[in-house]
């Protein structure tokens, strides 16, 4: 009922705007957060959140936006956001056209976590936090942190659109913190999932198990010296590589007003050798996928959308506006974290395609490498990028050796990835979290195979 | 349902807190050089905490609706019901540590400003900025806003807090072949005299002359000079470890350390709440505790901790009015005011020139990434000059710096007398490394 309501006053609100262009986004959320720091429950916390973005191009000029919360408003944010776009005189934004969609998609969640009561998820929390706590004396203190939320979406523009979205997502994650004299380790193992009940929470002792005795591990892992090494990346890892380092790279607001950019990134070049392959979906099989649905917030139909194809580029991700910037077809990559944000070009889940190398095959010829594992995070600066890994070890004559701590990689996108030297026949999608992008944080999603670089920079100390 | 009667149906609780904020903002963003975008934001929400049966909630809701409010009174019972047990004591109403109008806090020469002015503000940066560097794509964001937050416990605090803020940011591209610079800079401040549109350009005019020619640099040990902001590679595990949180968690290298010396003399920080006309100034903290003027590290010593109620209670502490949220539906935690790093004697062009072969730092990539916590770091660094016979020479890219934050700060170390403010609440000024350990391409 509420979702024909909603579409009534946004149809109003569209009818009466004076502007070439509107687009109306409704969201309601409900959500919980649980954290505990070592034995201590911090936060126990329900939100309710609930507010309205209005995007307007008046007849010549640039974007004007309002956002709100009061929903009894829209028809005022809707002449706000009108007077915003003509106090713009711009060049005229131009959008790709795209078939304006009918679309409503209800989540199906097994165990639904709405229907949870705090108390259960406070519960479960708990112990996995003791489960970390309980796995080894160096255990000095913990993070875990319960996250779910359902937003939904409902979105109408003055071309005639309307969809309506609901958008689960589910966070799980378990930090352990490990002391020893001086030293403090942390390990982070986390689940992000979209789409899935709590019943996907459930029996995860694991993942508490394994952040506990990861920073214990650390501990003992001496630094690693720093130098140049062939590396390989496990698939978490180089998930996580490929979307910081050329991911960020093939979103088309960065080029579409920069010539050198678009010189840099045009399509055609040689990225990579040929058993480099790279795309962005927003329609994997995997549901649980973070970036995975049917439209993005202008209304365009997700793809997957090919990226790199036998090393060269081939494609790059786009919203209306920067597609007919550049003359090419909208991909669905238009994304919003939420009501208080214009939509910006973003991945969804990012990854280089399977290749054909054994692990084994892989590491066979390494006389002295780094084999780095999961991210600890990462940042690019677009040409220069860096990312730690969570834990890593020294590769010594064709075997992994020693554990090492404090592997940070770091260098240029566009000779990196041409010192790509073989791809891995174990694809996993081991890596869902979260990007953040002018103010904004989407869930996205991340995977590969094991990949093998060259002559990367380690730092160390 | 107004605040107040919000607190009131919450009087069947042992104590309870509220603080509710509402905010408004206009922002002008210019994109390739061009005004493309402008934003209108309304913003409300309201957080409850209370405690009731020796245990505490905590909920939040952007929805005040009366349909809202009430499912937030549920929010709270729920929370309570599975709460620990209460480990703070809410205030009672106190004076004001200062007359409120010494602290400033509201420019309506701010709050009235219109997209037209704004445009104006960033357009004239915007061209300066192109006039003298038309190899260069510029992004650029002005922003005004005005948030009033009002605070309110069952003890009778009641605390209303109006702070306008303008921000101007601007950031460069200057792409050449494969070689992206990429480079921001901003100023953000309650007045609009804090926001000066040449300074920043004349800040970014610099850095992408000394960019202009990528030079190669010999790793090894060596001076650094860092400026104020690329100085935030060194200072972020040090307010890690000055933050209230860790010492309740244990975690703090500096717990059990006051009234020792950790640092060089040269080493003073100061934590003002009370700074007059500083963004993160007030008469009282976000839980209702009046702020304060307190040194953290004096001439080295360390002298305290910032925490709030919580954490003080925890570790034994008096609270030090340094209750902070994350905006509005966030619950408070120990977090910095103004933060003032003491300058020193000389120029920051003089710590430049007294280095005959170094690195001088402006940003790294991965601030704050890793485990930064026990004061080491290893970062590549992403906008860094080579400083050659007491000048600078040119970009230098693939290097890394590492080092220990505690080693690094006890000796050899020297600060300029200028200092920038960075967010609007950091005071830094630029700082000389005498040696330090550059990583890069050469080293293996």
């Amino acid at each position: 009922m509420r979702a024909e309501a909603y579409r009534q006053r946004i149809e109003d609100a569209l009818t009466k705007s004076p502007a070439r262009y509107t687009e109306v986004r409704i969201e309601e959320s409900v959500g919980t957060r649980v954290v505990f720091r070592g034995e201590r429950l911090e936060v126990a916390q329900e939100s309710a959140d609930r507010g309205g973005f209005v995007r307007c191009l008046a007849k010549n000029g640039g974007w004007g936006t309002a956002t709100f919360n009061d929903l009894d408003q829209l028809e005022r944010k809707v002449r706000e956001a009108h007077a915003c776009a003509e106090a713009i005189a711009a060049p005229c934004v131009r959008l790709a056209e795209t078939a304006p969609p009918e679309h409503v998609a209800r989540a199906s969640l097994g165990e639904d976590f709405r229907q949870v009561p705090l108390r259960e998820k406070v519960a479960l929390l708990r112990e996995l936090n003791q489960v970390m706590l309980a796995e080894d004396e160096t255990i000095s203190s913990t993070r875990s942190i319960y996250a779910d939320r359902v937003q939904t979406v409902y979105y109408g523009n003055s071309q005639g659109a309307w969809l309506v979205e609901e958008r689960p997502l589910l966070d799980l994650y378990c930090v352990a913190e490990a002391v020893r004299g001086g030293d403090v380790q942390t390990a982070v193992e986390a689940q992000t999932l979209a789409n899935t009940g709590f019943e996907a929470c459930r029996g995860r002792h694991e993942l508490a198990r394994t952040a506990a005795r990861r920073a214990r591990e650390q501990l003992d892992a001496a630094p690693v010296r720093g130098g140049v090494y062939p590396v390989v990346l496990n698939p978490s890892l180089a998930g996580v590589f490929v979307h910081e380092a050329f991911g960020h790279l093939s979103e088309s607001d960065f080029v579409f007003e920069n010539e050198e950019a678009q010189k840099a990134m045009r399509l055609g070049r040689r990225f990579g050798p040929a058993i480099l392959n790279i795309a962005d979906s927003g329609v994997e099989a995997d549901p649980d996928l973070p970036g995975n649905h049917a439209y993005d917030d202008e209304g365009v139909p997700m793809k997957r959308t090919q990226l790199v194809a036998e090393g060269v580029l081939v494609g790059r991700l786009h919203s209306r506006e920067t597609a007919a910037k550049l003359g090419e077809e909208p991909t669905g990559n238009a994304r919003a974290q939420d009501y208080n944000h214009a939509p910006l070009v973003r991945m969804r889940n990012t990854f280089i395609e399977q290749g054909e190398t054994s692990f084994e095959d892989m590491i066979a010829d390494i006389e002295l490498g780094v084999y780095a594992l999961k991210s600890r995070g990462g940042q690019t600066c677009l040409g220069t990028f860096s990312f730690s890994s969570a834990y890593a070890y020294m590769i010594r004559n064709g075997k992994v050796a020693e554990p090492v701590r404090d592997v940070i990689l770091a260098g240029n996108l566009f000779e990196t990835l041409q010192n790509v030297s073989a791809v891995g026949n174990d694809f996993a999608w081991d890596n869902a979290g979260r990007c953040g992008k002018e103010g904004q944080s989407m869930p996205v999603g991340m995977g590969s195979p094991h990949v093998r670089i060259e002559n990367v920079v380690i730092g160390g100390k | 349902m107004d605040a107040r009667t919000l607190l009131a149906r919450l009087g069947d609780k042992d104590a309870a807190e509220l603080y509710s904020g509402s905010f408004d903002s206009l922002e002008v963003r210019f994109s390739a050089g061009e005004l493309k975008n402008a934003t209108a934001r309304e913003a409300s929400g309201i957080a409850v905490r209370a405690a009731a049966r020796g245990k505490a909630g905590f909920a939040s809701s952007r929805d005040t609706s009366p349909a809202g409010l009430e499912r937030l009174i549920g929010f709270v019972d729920n929370s309570i019901d599975v709460g620990d047990a209460v480990r703070f004591e809410l205030p009672e109403p106190a004076k004001p540590p200062v007359p409120p109008e010494t602290l400033g806090g509201h420019d309506p020469a701010v709050a009235d400003l219109e997209v037209a002015e704004l445009a104006a503000l960033g357009r004239q940066a915007v061209q300066e900025l192109l006039a003298r560097h038309p190899d260069v794509v510029v992004d650029a964001s002005v922003r005004r806003s005005v948030g009033e937050t009002l605070l309110l416990n069952h003890r009778g605090v009641e605390v209303a807090d109006r702070h306008s803020v303008l921000s101007l940011s601007l950031e460069v591209n200057r792409t050449r072949d494969e070689d992206v610079l990429l480079d921001f800079d901003h100023a953000i401040g309650v007045r609009r005299t804090d926001v000066s549109g040449p300074a920043l350009v004349e800040e970014l005019d610099r850095r992408l002359r000394w960019g202009r020619e990528v030079v190669s640099l010999r790793p090894g040990r060596m001076p650094v000079v860092f400026s104020p902001a690329g100085s935030l590679v060194v200072w972020m595990p040090l307010l890690q470890a000055l933050n209230g949180k860790n010492v309740l968690l244990g975690t703090s290298p500096l717990r059990e350390r006051t009234g020792e010396r950790v640092l060089s003399e040269r080493v003073t920080l100061i934590d003002d709440g009370l700074l007059p006309w500083g963004l993160a100034s007030a008469a009282f903290d976000d839980e209702g505790v009046p702020r304060q003027t307190r040194p953290l590290l004096d001439r080295g010593v360390l002298r305290g901790f910032v925490h709030d109620l919580e954490t003080a209670k925890g570790t034994g502490s008096e609270p030090t009015g340094n209750g902070e949220r994350g905006g509005v539906t966030g619950k408070p935690g120990p977090g910095f005011s103004n933060l003032l790093v003491a300058p020193g004697e000389r120029s920051w062009r003089d710590l430049v020139a007294s280095v005959d072969y170094g690195l001088l730092v402006h940003s790294v990539v991965g601030l704050g990434q890793g485990n930064t916590l026990p004061g080491t770091f290893s970062n590549p660094v992403d906008l860094g000059y080579l400083i050659e016979g007491g000048e600078v020479r040119g970009r230098v890219k693939d290097v890394s710096i590492a080092g220990k934050v505690y080693e690094l700060l006890a000796d050899d170390l020297e600060f300029s007398r200028e200092r920038r403010v960075l967010s609007g609440t950091t005071h830094l000024p630029w700082l000389r490394i005498g040696s330090m350990n550059v990583v890069g391409k050469g080293s293996a």
